[in-house]
């Protein structure tokens, strides 16, 4: 217990602000049930420490760990109590009561399902080391030095010498990490895979969310959410150290922010409220903080809030929804900005530098590799033993979703979906590494990032075809 | 007249009712068997891994039928022949993807350690940690040999552990930090390179005498003609005290692991 209720402890730290932010942010709505607030607050929660780490580390040049745990207690204290003194501010409810029909214990049973998976990861987690690359390399090394050292400008930090790579990568995680080592004084790894784990959950659930709120009926929603309990275990890293969410990849927590930030715009083109926006443009910032594919994240939905705000505004004014996608990705850089000034700082590293490989001579090159790149990728995606069938379905939907587009219906989806994957593999076509190994170690890990949006895809699909809008 | 009834009547349980509910606790006796299998994972290892198939393919099977339950036939038989085509194959899709979750997921909670395991067989032993060389993928030392590292090297140390193995050392570094430090990964890739890209290391190291090991002894007649830029580089940092440790790592030859400690030339074999 000396591991796991500090971390639990550590949690409630997080989602405190978070759940004054959520309240903050949904002003309007009646209430806010369990299904909506719990994802929102977690999200929210990991960026304010997020943000508030990389403003000192931007201004004082380290980070005061004991003024970080006061501000987080200071944004709950203050949100809570100003929304809870002032009216238009939702309450905070449970989850949506289940339909009282038939299949009333087909749902109860379906969640009991979806708990036994939960507590099989967390034992997993809590049992199992660190033992990806990333974990041991990446985020958990560079948590344990902004524990230690409180700061990113250090030798430790920058210095190649130290067997530390990949020294100006984005560290949200490390950030959230670094928060609990620092307060147990020791590095708790057994808790930071509580914590990395928690990010799962938390992708169910806002899928359930999200598909409720397009209309899907519960038993559907939870239906539709099946094929996300194989994730943890779609990954190069999990297959092979059999440590799934545990080892240390941090592709599912990226996943969890990027899901968040697409479905909530999607959802706003269709809803229109402000909090939907402001959540995908927050989490788009945060996915710039979390991976450096978050950039890809925040670019895809820009193309895909142009092309909704020009092709069906709607009921709104085309100057309007047009201002509303301008500002949408530059709500998402200003959340990012402390944390990409801080960045700029750090030493590069070459290895990964794919704008500076972007000449004509690259490009050129690259073009001989797209075949082998539509290959391997696309033979790993249709092995349905490990994505199950949503990448074909997927594929075979694409057609007649092509007909929604010319409709101009339906399409948000596929106008983030589409480009995020064209950018990706425009970067393995240009990458400096070697392909083989470049495809064999991200092209898995890649495509769980996108897997809940395309099993969203799938299930939007069928629901805006058979449910009257 | 008649008599008043007490109580209120039981409303009529018809055969679909009857039938959803012998379902329903047929799942959850399916799950419980699961819950089961992950505690204690008695059919694999008493009956094999066939039986914990069949257990799964059982909850998919009896799932399905539940689910035809669900299904609003009402609606179907009202629908137009555009959404009976699109409920049908939804609800083929579903059922398919549903198998896959099942047997994919269950298969790998139920594969993978338990609690008991561990408990059984230590932390790092309950995970199987792939050391075989040359697949392309990023390898990592033996954790139990990691921690023996950590174990071994005094937390009170600055100085710097010149880490010479087959495998990565991300691992180590992440580790010891912040207690101990390892060397430049250019001085590894030096000596890397001077032996022409392999990791034998037969004939360089003796294993059963590690304080004898050329790798480290400044006089050692064999090194200038080996590795000179590495051996100047050893010796200098040897002289100011930044290498203070050597660890030989050999995924394929266990027994030729060893933690060497400079200062004093004690050895400590691992295997």
């Amino acid at each position: 217990m000396g591991t796991i209720l500090p971390a639990m402890l550590y949690l409630a730290l997080l989602f405190l602000p978070g759940i004054a932010l959520a309240r903050l942010l949904c002003r309007g709505e009646q209430r806010l049930p369990a299904e909506w607030w719990l994802p929102l607050s977690f999200a929210l929660g990991l960026g304010v420490h997020a943000v508030a780490c990389s403003l000192c580390l931007l201004i004082l040049g380290a980070i005061p760990w004991i003024g970080i745990y006061l501000f987080h207690a200071t944004v709950a204290v203050a949100g809570l109590w100003y929304s809870s003194a002032r009216p238009g501010f939702p309450t905070l409810d449970g989850f949506t009561p289940l339909p009282a029909d038939a299949n009333r214990n087909l749902l109860r049973l379906l969640a009991l399902v979806g708990i036994v998976f939960f507590a099989t990861l967390y034992h997993n987690a809590i049992t199992f080391p660190f033992t990806g690359y990333d974990g041991q390399a990446i985020w958990s090394f560079k948590a344990a030095i902004l524990a230690h050292e409180g700061t990113v400008y250090t030798p430790t930090f920058v210095d190649p010498a130290r067997v530390h790579y990949h020294r100006n990568y984005p560290i949200l995680v490390p950030m959230v990490l670094a928060g609990l080592y620092r307060a147990q004084g020791a590095v708790n790894e057994p808790g930071a895979r509580v914590i990395l784990t928690t990010f799962f959950p938390m992708l169910v659930v806002a899928f359930f969310a999200v598909a409720r709120r397009l209309g899907a009926a519960p038993l559907v929603a939870a239906l539709a959410a099946v094929p996300l309990f194989s994730l943890p275990w779609r990954n190069d890293f999990g297959e092979r150290d059999g440590g799934v969410l545990g080892s240390g990849s941090i592709d599912l927590q990226f996943g969890f922010f990027a899901f968040l930030s697409v479905a909530c715009f999607m959802i706003y083109w269709r809803e229109g409220r402000r909090w939907q926006w402001w959540i995908g443009a927050i989490c788009g910032g945060l996915c710039v903080m979390t991976k450096s594919e978050g950039l890809l994240v925040v670019a895809a939905t820009a193309f895909a809030n142009f092309a909704q705000a020009i092709l069906a505004p709607g009921q709104y004014t085309r100057r309007a929804v047009l201002l509303r996608a301008v500002a949408a990705p530059v709500a998402a850089i200003a959340v990012a900005l402390p944390w990409l000034l801080v960045q700029s700082r750090l030493p590069n590293f070459y290895d990964e530098d794919y704008g500076g490989q972007l000449n004509a001579a690259t490009i050129a090159a690259g073009i001989e590799r797209l075949p082998v790149i539509l290959q391997v990728t696309g033979a790993d995606a249709a092995r349905v033993w490990k994505w199950n069938y949503i990448w074909v379905v997927f594929a075979a939907l694409m057609p007649f979703a092509a007909a929604g587009w010319l409709r101009r219906k339906d399409f948000f989806l596929d106008a983030c979906l589409l480009p995020w994957m064209a950018a990706c593999i425009f970067v393995y076509t240009i990458s400096p590494l070697n392909l083989a190994f470049h495809l064999s170690t991200s092209s898995a890990r890649l495509m769980s990032q996108m897997a809940p949006l395309v099993v969203l895809r799938i299930l939007a699909f069928f629901l805006e075809r058979l449910t009257p809008r | 007249m008649t008599e008043p009834v007490a109580g209120r009547e039981l409303a009529p349980i018809g055969k679909a009712r009857h039938a959803r509910l012998a379902l329903d606790v047929a799942i959850a006796v399916l799950l419980a068997a699961m819950v089961l299998s992950l505690l204690v994972r008695w059919p694999v290892y008493t009956l094999g891994f066939k039986l914990l198939r069949y257990q799964h393919e059982a909850l998919f099977a009896v799932l399905c039928a539940r689910l035809l339950f669900a299904v609003p036939w009402q609606r179907m038989a009202k629908a137009s022949w555009r959404e009976k085509v699109l409920l049908t194959a939804g609800g083929i899709l579903c059922l398919a993807m549903l198998r896959q979750a099942v047997l994919f997921s269950g298969w790998n909670i139920a594969t993978e350690r338990t609690l008991l395991d561990q408990m059984a067989f230590g932390r790092w032993e309950a995970m199987e940690v792939r050391a075989d060389v040359g697949d392309g993928h990023l390898l990592y030392p033996d954790p139990a040999f990691v921690e023996r590292v950590v174990a071994e090297v005094p937390a009170s140390t600055d100085s710097r552990i010149l880490y010479l193995g087959d495998q990565r050392p991300f691992i180590l570094a992440h580790q010891l930090y912040p207690r101990a430090l390892l060397a430049p990964p250019r001085l590894q890739q030096l000596l890397i390179d001077a032996m022409g890209g392999s990791w034998q290391w037969t004939g360089i190291v003796d294993p059963l005498k590690p304080e004898e090991s050329p790798l480290i002894l400044p006089s050692d007649p064999k090194l200038p003609a080996i590795v000179p830029e590495w051996q100047a580089e050893v010796r200098s940092l040897i002289a100011q005290k930044k290498i203070g440790w050597v660890i030989y790592y050999d995924s394929a030859w266990p027994d030729r692991r060893f933690i060497h400690r400079i200062d004093t030339h004690a050895a400590a074999p691992v295997e």
